[in-house]
C-alpha cells in the first residue's frame, strides 16, 4: 500500500498533469475568443518552405530581391480564382457564365470579382496612347528618327498608312499626330500581346476565348481573407462549386482555375485523411490492447491520455503560432503511436508484473526509462523547432506538447490507479501471452539479425551510390488528377502560361529600376525571347526624353506632313506646342492615365521594399533549346541576369528546391549535433559500452531509412530526413527501455515489443496518405522504427 | 471621341464580309432577297476590282480620299492601294500584314486569339453562305426594287457597336446578264465620322495570278 508521502506527491502529480494541459487549453481558447475565429491553414504554397525564412538582414541581394517580389505577389496570386464557363455556342458559355456571376456575386467571400470587360481598359488605352504619343516611342523608332533619310521613310509610310484600306486609326488623331506616331505605339503593343500568346479576347462585354471547338467566357475573382481560408466547407471555392456545379449539364462545363482550388481539393483530402487515419489507428491500438489486458481500464486511461494529448498539443501550437497548418494535424495522428508507448509500459507492468505493491511501485520502476525516453524523444522533436520552416515548427510544438503531457499521465496519473490483485497479476492472460512472446528474451550475442540487416542496407547503398545525394523537388510531391489536372491542362492552354520563371530587377530609385528593365528588355529581345515587363508600358524618364527629341526630328517634316493630308499650317504650330508640353509631361509611375492598365503593372511593378525599388520581368512560353542551344532556359536566363548589375534570374520551384536542399543538409547537421547531445547525457546513465551500442542502433536506423530512400525514391529528400530525425526520437526509446530493465526482461521487452507495434502502425498507416510528403515521412519513420526494433531487441 | 484600336481591328474585320458581297451572279425579274444576294455573291472563287475609299471626319470637316484594287478569294482578302501613296494590306483567317512604300511589311500573326477567329469565322461562313452566321452577328435590314437592293446592319456585339452605328451595302441587280453587284459599303460611327468604299470593274475568276498570289506569301 503508498504510504503518506506517496499519496500526497501523486496528488500533486495530478494537479501538474491538469495545469499542465488547462494552461494550453486556457492559452488557445484566450486567442480564439479574443480573435473569435480558429485559423487552420491549409494553403499549398505554406506546405513547402519560402524562397527565404530568414531574417531580411541576413539576406544576399538576391535573396532580398526574391524575398520583396513573393511578399508582394504571392498573396496575389495565391487567393486569384479563374472560373472559365464553357460550351461549344458563345450565347451559352455566355449566358452560363452570367448566371454563375449572379450567384457569386451574393457570396462574400471575394474581395472582387469581373464577369464583364471594362470599357474603359479600351478607352483608357486610346487615351494613353495618343496622349503620350511622344513619350512612349521605342528604340528602334528612336534611332530611325535620329537620321535625315529614317525621318523622311517614316513620314512617307504615315501617309501611305493613312490613306490606306482599313487604316486602324482615327481621323480625329490625325491633326494632332500627322505621323501616326500613336498607331505605331499600338502596333508595338499589339504584337506584343499576340507574341504572347493569349487566346483571351473581348467578345460581347465579356473576356472571352475559342479552343478545340468550345468557348470560354471568363470570370475573375480574388478571394478575401475569410474566402481563403481553407478546411472549412464556408469559403469561396465552395461557393463556386456550389454556384457553378449545378450547372453543369446541357453541355455546359466549367473550367476551375487558381492556387485556391488545389488548395481545397487538398484540404478536403486532408479532412478525410485525418479521419481515416485517426479512426483506424484508434481502432487497431484498441484492438490490441483489449487482446492484451482483456479488460477496459487500461483502454479507456490510454485512449484518455491520447486525446489529451493531441488536444494539448493542437492548444499549445496554435498559442505559439496563432494558427495551425493542416498537414500539422496529419502529423499530429502520429501522437497516438507516441503516447501510447508510455501507457503500455505501465499497463504492462500494471498488468502482469506481481512483485509490484501499487502503482507508485510501477513508476518508480519504469520512472528512469519513460524519463530518458521522453529526454530523446522531445530533442528529436525540438530540433525541428530550429528549422527556418513553419510547418515543422508546428509539428514539433504539437509533438513535444502531446508527448509531455502523455509522460504527465504515465508518471503522474496512472499510479494513483488501483492494481489488480496479486494472485490475478500471476495468472492472468498477459502471462501467457508473455510466455508465447519469450522469444523477444532470446537474443542472439552474435547480433546476426543486426549484422544481416545491415549488410542488406549496405549493399542497397553501395549499389544504388549514385542516389546517395541530398536532392528535393516539389514538382513531384504534390500530382494533380482528375477534374483538377484537366482544368490546369485547358487553362494552361488559354493563358499561355508554363512558367515561374522571372527576372527581378531591383534599384535605388525608380528611373534606374526601369532603366535597367528597358536594358533587360533589349537582350532578351535580341535573343527572341517574349516577356512583359514595366517599361514596355512606362519607359524611363531618358527614354522618354530621348522619344520626344525623336518627335522634335520631325518637326522640319511637318508641313509638309499636313498638307499632304489636307490640313492647313495653322496645325503645324499645334504639333510644336504639343511637344512643349510632352516634354513638361513625362509619364510616371502612379499616374492615374495608367488606371486602366492597374491589373497588368500590378504584377509587374512591386515598388519600395525597404530601401530599394524592384520589378519584375516575366519571360513567356520559354521551352528548352528557346536560349540556348544546349543550355536549360534556367541556366541562360542566370547568365543574361549575370550580365546586369542588381538584376536577378529566379525561378520559383527552382528556387524552392534549392530552398529545400539547403534545409535538407540543416537539419541533417541539426540531428547529428542533438544525436551527440542525447548520447553525451546517455553516458551519465550508461557505460561507454552501452552508450556504444546505442549508437550503432542510431547508425543503422539512419543506415535503414537511407538505403530505402535511395532504392525508392531515387534520393535523399527533405521529408526522409525529418523522419530521420522523428526515429532518432523514438528508435532511441527502445533500446533504453531494454537496458534499463534487464533484470524484468520479458515484461519490459513484451512492452517495447508493444509499443513498437502500435507506434509502427500509427506511422504506417502514414504511408497511405496521398500527400506525398506524409506519404515519404511515414515511409522513413517506418523503416527506421522497425531497424530501431530489431536492434534493440535482437 | 477617339475610338478603340481594338473596336477599329473588329471593323476591318466586318468590312471583309461586306466585300464578298461584290460577287455577282443572280437572274430573274422578281425583288431579290437576302438568301439570293448572299447566294449570289458567293458564287465566285476570286473576285476582283477596283476600289475608292472617302474617310470623312465630321467635327475637323476633312476628308481622305484613296484608291487602288482589292481581291477576295478563299485566303483572304488584299486591299492594295495605289492613290496617293502606294500601300497594301492583307488580311487572311490568321494575319494582317502591312506593306509601305519604303518595302517594310508588317504581320501580326493572331492565330488562336478569338477575335481574330471570329472575322475569320464570319468570313467563311458568308462564303459558304451561311445566312445564320451573319445574323448571329447583326441585326438586318433588307431592301430591294427590281433592280437593286440596299442592307442595313446593325451590329449586335457590344464592342463593335461601341465604334460602328451601321453599315450600309448597296448594289445593283437583278442586271439585265441576272447579275448581282455590289456597288458601295457606308460605314457610319458613332463619332459622326464615315468611311464610304465604292466599288467598280468587278471581275470574277476561278484562280490568282502568281502575282496576286505573291500577297499571300508570308
Amino acid at each position: 500500500m503508498p504510504n503518506k508521502l506517496s499519496l500526497r506527491s501523486d496528488k500533486n502529480g495530478i494537479w501538474i498533469y491538469i495545469l499542465f494541459n488547462l494552461f494550453f487549453v486556457f492559452a488557445f481558447l484566450f486567442l480564439v475568443v479574443r480573435d473569435r475565429r480558429i485559423y487552420i491553414d491549409s494553403d499549398l504554397l505554406n506546405m513547402v518552405p519560402k524562397s527565404s525564412s530568414e531574417s531580411r538582414s541576413d539576406l544576399s541581394e538576391k535573396e532580398l530581391a526574391v524575398s520583396a517580389a513573393d511578399d508582394a505577389l504571392s498573396d496575389t496570386a495565391s487567393r486569384m480564382v479563374v472560373i472559365l464557363a464553357s460550351h461549344e455556342d458563345f450565347s451559352r458559355a455566355k449566358a452560363v457564365a452570367e448566371t454563375a456571376y449572379e450567384r457569386l456575386s451574393n457570396s462574400r467571400n471575394f474581395s472582387s470579382l469581373s464577369l464583364y470587360s471594362n470599357q474603359d481598359v479600351f478607352s483608357g488605352m486610346t487615351e494613353f496612347l495618343h496622349k503620350y504619343r511622344f513619350n512612349l516611342m521605342d528604340k528602334n523608332l528612336v534611332d530611325q528618327l535620329s537620321t535625315k533619310e529614317g525621318a523622311e521613310t517614316f513620314s512617307t509610310n504615315a501617309i501611305a498608312k493613312a490613306y490606306s484600306g482599313f487604316a486602324l486609326f482615327s481621323m480625329e488623331d490625325i491633326a494632332e499626330d500627322p505621323f501616326l506616331f500613336s498607331d505605331y505605339n499600338f502596333n508595338h503593343y499589339i504584337s506584343i500581346i499576340h507574341q504572347l500568346g493569349l487566346a483571351l479576347s473581348p467578345k460581347d462585354g465579356v473576356i472571352a476565348a475559342q479552343m478545340d471547338g468550345r468557348w470560354y467566357v471568363m470570370i475573375r475573382g480574388q478571394l478575401n481573407e475569410a474566402g481563403a481560408r481553407l478546411a472549412n466547407g464556408q469559403n469561396g471555392v465552395a461557393d463556386i462549386y456550389e454556384a457553378c456545379s449545378p450547372l453543369e449539364k446541357d453541355g455546359n462545363r466549367f473550367v476551375y482555375f487558381g492556387t485556391p482550388f488545389h488548395s481545397y481539393e487538398s484540404s478536403m483530402s486532408a479532412s478525410s485523411e485525418i479521419t481515416i487515419i485517426t479512426v483506424l489507428s484508434l481502432l487497431v491500438v484498441a484492438f490490441i490492447l483489449i487482446f492484451v489486458f482483456r479488460t477496459f481500464e487500461p483502454i479507456l486511461f490510454s485512449v484518455f491520455s491520447i486525446a489529451i494529448s493531441v488536444a494539448c498539443g493542437f492548444c499549445a501550437t496554435y498559442f505559439l503560432f496563432h494558427k495551425i497548418h493542416v498537414l500539422s494535424l496529419v502529423f499530429s495522428t502520429s501522437l497516438i503511436g507516441c503516447c501510447i508507448d508510455y501507457s503500455l509500459h505501465f499497463f504492462t507492468n500494471w498488468k502482469a508484473d506481481a512483485s509490484v505493491h501499487s502503482g507508485y511501485g510501477i513508476k518508480q520502476k519504469i520512472f528512469r526509462g519513460l524519463s530518458l525516453s521522453l529526454m530523446s524523444t522531445v530533442i528529436g522533436y525540438v530540433c525541428l523547432f530550429f528549422t527556418p520552416f513553419d510547418l515543422l515548427k508546428q509539428v514539433a510544438v504539437f509533438s513535444t506538447a502531446g508527448i509531455l503531457s502523455a509522460y504527465l499521465a504515465s508518471v503522474c496519473v496512472y499510479p494513483v490507479l488501483r492494481l489488480p490483485n496479486r494472485i490475478d497479476r500471476k495468472s492472468c492472460s498477459l502471462q501467457d501471452l508473455l510466455k508465447k512472446c519469450s522469444f523477444l528474451e532470446k537474443r542472439s550475442s552474435k547480433n546476426i539479425p543486426c549484422i544481416a540487416f545491415a549488410v542488406v542496407c549496405i549493399l542497397a547503398v553501395v549499389f544504388c551510390h549514385k542516389n546517395v545525394v541530398v536532392k528535393n523537388d516539389i514538382s513531384h510531391l504534390y500530382k494533380m488528377k482528375g477534374r483538377l489536372l484537366d482544368d490546369t491542362l485547358i487553362a494552361g492552354k488559354i493563358f499561355n502560361m508554363t512558367s515561374s520563371a522571372r527576372f527581378i530587377i531591383s534599384g535605388d530609385t525608380v528611373e534606374e529600376v526601369l532603366e535597367k528593365d528597358e536594358k533587360l528588355c533589349i537582350v532578351l529581345k535580341l535573343k527572341n525571347i517574349d516577356f512583359m515587363a514595366t517599361s514596355l508600358f512606362i519607359p524611363s524618364l531618358e527614354s522618354q526624353k530621348d522619344s520626344i527629341q525623336a518627335a522634335r526630328n520631325m518637326i522640319p517634316y511637318v508641313e509638309h506632313q499636313f498638307d499632304m493630308l489636307g490640313f492647313d499650317k495653322g496645325y503645324v504650330d499645334k504639333y510644336k506646342k504639343n511637344l512643349e508640353i510632352a516634354k513638361n509631361n513625362l509619364l510616371e509611375i502612379g499616374s492615374s492615365d495608367l488606371d486602366f492598365l492597374q491589373d497588368t503593372l500590378s504584377s509587374l511593378w512591386i515598388g519600395k521594399v525597404g530601401s530599394k525599388y524592384y520589378s519584375l520581368v516575366v519571360p513567356s512560353n520559354v521551352k528548352a533549346g528557346t536560349v540556348g542551344k544546349s543550355v536549360s532556359p534556367d541556366a541562360a536566363f542566370e547568365e543574361i541576369a549575370a550580365g546586369f548589375d542588381g538584376v536577378y534570374y529566379s525561378n520559383k520551384v527552382s528556387d524552392i528546391n534549392s530552398n529545400l536542399d539547403k534545409l535538407t543538409r540543416m537539419v541533417l547537421v541539426i540531428f547529428a549535433c542533438a544525436l551527440i547531445v542525447v548520447l553525451c547525457i546517455l553516458k551519465f546513465f550508461y557505460s561507454w559500452k552501452q552508450v556504444a551500442k546505442i549508437s550503432v542502433v542510431c547508425f543503422l536506423s539512419l543506415l535503414s531509412v537511407v538505403s530505402v530512400s535511395v532504392v525508392f525514391e531515387g534520393c535523399v529528400d527533405f521529408f526522409a530526413v525529418t523522419g530521420i530525425a522523428l526515429v532518432f526520437g523514438l528508435g532511441l526509446d527502445y533500446v533504453i527501455y531494454m537496458m534499463e530493465n534487464k533484470e524484468n526482461s520479458s515484461i519490459e521487452s513484451f512492452a517495447v515489443f508493444l509499443s513498437f507495434i502500435t507506434t509502427a502502425l500509427s506511422f504506417g498507416t502514414l504511408v497511405f496518405s496521398s500527400f506525398l510528403p506524409v506519404h515519404l515521412i511515414g515511409q522513413s519513420i517506418l523503416t527506421g522504427l522497425v531497424c530501431a526494433f530489431l536492434c534493440s531487441v535482437f | 471621341m477617339r475610338k478603340s484600336r481594338m473596336n477599329s481591328l473588329l471593323k476591318t474585320g466586318f468590312c471583309f464580309i461586306f466585300l464578298l458581297f461584290s460577287a455577282s451572279g443572280f437572274s430573274g425579274n422578281t425583288r431579290v432577297s437576302f438568301d439570293t444576294v448572299c447566294e449570289g455573291l458567293t458564287r465566285h472563287s476570286v473576285t476582283i476590282g477596283d476600289f475608292v475609299q472617302v474617310k470623312k471626319s465630321a467635327s475637323i470637316n476633312r476628308e481622305l480620299r484613296s484608291s487602288g484594287k482589292f481581291i477576295i478569294c478563299d485566303y483572304g482578302i488584299v486591299w492594295d492601294t495605289q492613290k496617293p501613296f502606294h500601300s497594301s494590306m492583307v488580311v487572311t483567317q490568321t494575319k494582317i500584314a502591312q506593306t509601305l512604300p519604303d518595302g517594310s511589311r508588317t504581320v501580326i500573326d493572331g492565330s488562336g486569339n478569338s477575335v481574330f477567329s471570329g472575322i475569320a469565322g464570319t468570313l467563311s461562313s458568308v462564303f459558304s453562305g451561311d445566312r445564320k452566321r451573319l445574323e448571329q452577328s447583326f441585326h438586318v435590314q433588307f431592301l430591294s426594287t427590281t433592280n437593286s437592293w440596299k442592307m442595313i446592319l446593325l451590329p449586335k456585339n457590344q464592342e463593335v457597336a461601341s465604334a460602328i452605328s451601321s453599315i450600309t451595302l448597296g448594289g445593283k441587280g437583278p442586271c439585265a446578264d441576272s447579275s448581282i453587284s455590289l456597288d458601295s459599303i457606308l460605314i457610319d460611327e458613332l463619332n459622326n465620322d464615315s468611311i464610304l468604299y465604292t466599288f467598280k470593274n468587278q471581275m470574277y475568276k476561278e484562280d490568282l495570278t502568281d502575282a496576286e498570289q505573291t500577297f499571300f506569301t508570308f
